[in-house]
């Protein structure tokens, strides 16, 4: 099936930020507050949501891209919610539009990319790969 | 010639400190920001009067987009000083 039929599909994440979600404990930065790597890995966690129930068995998706404005920030004990909406596809690409809020309190957005894969060959192929270089 | 001062980059806006009508001066406060993690004042660039505000508090902002609009104050040139760093005006 194309994957045109992803556009417009919505997935949601929700986190509650903890001590080990900060940008200390995630070696991204020196302050005791959500960490980017914290807010990529819950807004990619939205975009799988978002594909869960169009996927096929046989395919799934990698991310390629992530283009992200971490605006303001969420402290431990805080809620973080991301959203991610799918806006286009360009061929296998599927591009999602990407909002993350803490209440009412955009903290970051931006857009994130992945491909449709075949599952297995991808698995194959990037084991094939690890055999290669002696792993 | 009106100045729309328009967003820098995405942001939250926190507080608008002044109203249409009002006279301000050029390093004035007009609009607070949350961007980057951190509040960013938008100061005026020039003297002048607040013709039009097209934000509210809690509004969010894109790279670009028009916050508001200062008509020069008459006879007075412009102080001509772009504000580096701030979020500020570009004609």
């Amino acid at each position: 099936m194309s994957p045109e039929r992803f556009i417009g599909a919505v997935g949601l994440s929700r986190m509650t930020v903890r001590h080990g979600d900060t940008a200390i404990a995630l070696g991204s930065g020196d302050v005791p507050v959500l960490g980017t790597p914290g807010i990529i890995a819950l807004s990619e966690s939205a975009t799988i949501a978002a594909l869960a129930e169009f996927l096929e068995q046989s395919e799934t998706t990698v991310g390629v891209r992530i283009e992200m404005d971490h605006i303001a920030t969420a402290s431990v004990g805080d809620e973080a919610v991301a959203t991610a909406t799918v806006a286009s596809v360009v061929g296998k690409r599927i591009i999602f539009d990407v909002q993350c809020h803490s209440g009412t309190r955009l903290i970051a957005q931006g857009t994130i990319t992945r491909v449709l894969v075949d599952r297995v060959s991808f698995i194959a192929k990037a084991a094939a790969e690890a055999l290669t270089r002696g792993n | 010639m009106n100045q729309t001062i328009r967003a820098e980059m995405v942001a939250n806006v926190l507080e608008v400190s002044v109203v249409v009508g009002d006279q301000v001066s050029a390093g004035q406060t007009l609009l607070l920001l949350e961007s980057m993690k951190m509040e960013i004042p938008v100061l005026a660039e020039i003297d002048g009067e607040v013709v039009d505000i097209g934000v509210l508090p809690g509004d969010v902002i894109q790279e670009g987009d028009p916050l508001l609009v200062i008509k020069p104050s008459s006879g007075k040139p412009s102080s001509g000083k772009p504000s580096s760093g701030k979020t500020g005006a570009h004609g």
